[in-house]
């Protein structure tokens, strides 16, 4: 059954912000939509009509499309978890002075501005109108995050300082989101 | 009565679209209409916004979404998994909660007791 001008017109609209697979289920829906509306004996401009009417808005359903994407969803529970391995780790740097470590200034500077970027591309993933920006600013996040805390965990491992009860909780909670990222980065990736 | 809009059904939709695939697999529309006829066509919900929210019961494990060709074209199918009928046991026990608490605070009835 060829599809009228206005369903692809519609798609296109959507392909145009959203990725491949996901048009692939909305174009499944939307054919659908249009067979069950031929079926009930509408012509074939009025069963468009009346399938793109019920099928909503375009920014409606790129809006529930962002707010069910799997980047956000990451994004927001990173976001969530994020001052609590801060936390943890901010114990950890003061209680073992962390400004007498041996560590270049360059590098300090260098983990502190991945730190921030980090946020502000979770912030942008948990909050962005845009399916695909938001999964791009989240799978940035997510490296982002995995660097820091890998960095952290080489760092007190390398420097044999894995022995008191702060470093530990503070590398369990590092290596819990690491698992938790790596479990999303997929999907992450996917939005994009 | 007026249609519900969907903003009624934030935080409830998912264990709707869960409920209507509790009795096996359906198409994407098939679930669409079993939740037209589930509520006597009174939830004013754009279809459009039903295929995001399967989606997302997709990437949470909840529901397997399966390809497959049907008079010669391709048809997205949506199943529970296990990890979704467990899911769907724990949502209707949180909405008997919920409504027995709130109904219980509009209409002035007693509170049930939460044990």
């Amino acid at each position: 059954m060829p599809r009228p001008d206005m369903i692809d017109a519609y798609l296109a609209q959507l392909a145009a912000r959203l990725p491949e697979p996901i048009v692939a289920e909305l174009a499944d829906g939307l054919h659908e939509t249009y067979e069950y509306h031929r079926h009930r004996g509408l012509g074939a401009e009025d069963a468009a009509l009346a399938s793109v009417a019920e099928f909503g808005e375009p920014g409606t359903v790129l809006a529930a499309c962002v707010a069910a994407s799997p980047a956000r969803g990451a994004a927001r529970s990173l976001l969530f978890a994020g001052p609590v391995v801060g936390l943890a780790w901010a114990v950890v740097l003061l209680s073992r002075h962390a400004w007498d470590w041996p560590v270049a200034l360059g590098a300090r500077i260098g983990f502190g501005a991945a730190v921030l970027t980090g946020v502000v591309l979770l912030a942008a993933a948990a909050f962005g109108a845009r399916y695909r920006r938001a999964g791009r600013s989240g799978a940035a996040a997510c490296l982002i995050v995995l660097a820091v805390d890998m960095s952290m965990l080489g760092y007190v491992a390398s420097a044999g300082i894995l022995t008191n009860w702060p470093v530990l909780l503070a590398a369990a909670l590092s290596t819990t989101r690491i698992g938790f990222t790596l479990s999303r980065l997929p999907q992450v990736l996917a939005c994009c | 009565m007026l249609p519900m809009r969907a903003e009624s059904l934030k935080g409830h939709l998912d264990g709707l679209l869960l409920a209507c695939l509790e009795d096996g697999p359906r198409h994407g529309y098939a679930v669409i209409e079993a939740l037209r006829d589930a509520t006597g066509g009174q939830l004013d919900l754009p279809t459009g916004t039903v295929y995001p929210a399967l989606h997302r019961l997709e990437a949470a494990g909840l529901v397997l979404g399966r390809w497959s060709v049907v008079t010669g074209r391709r048809r997205r199918t949506y199943q529970l998994t296990a990890k979704g009928r467990r899911a769907l046991i724990g949502k209707r026990a949180d909405w008997r909660q919920f409504s027995a608490v709130v109904g219980a605070a509009l209409e002035g009835r007693p509170c049930p007791d939460p044990t």
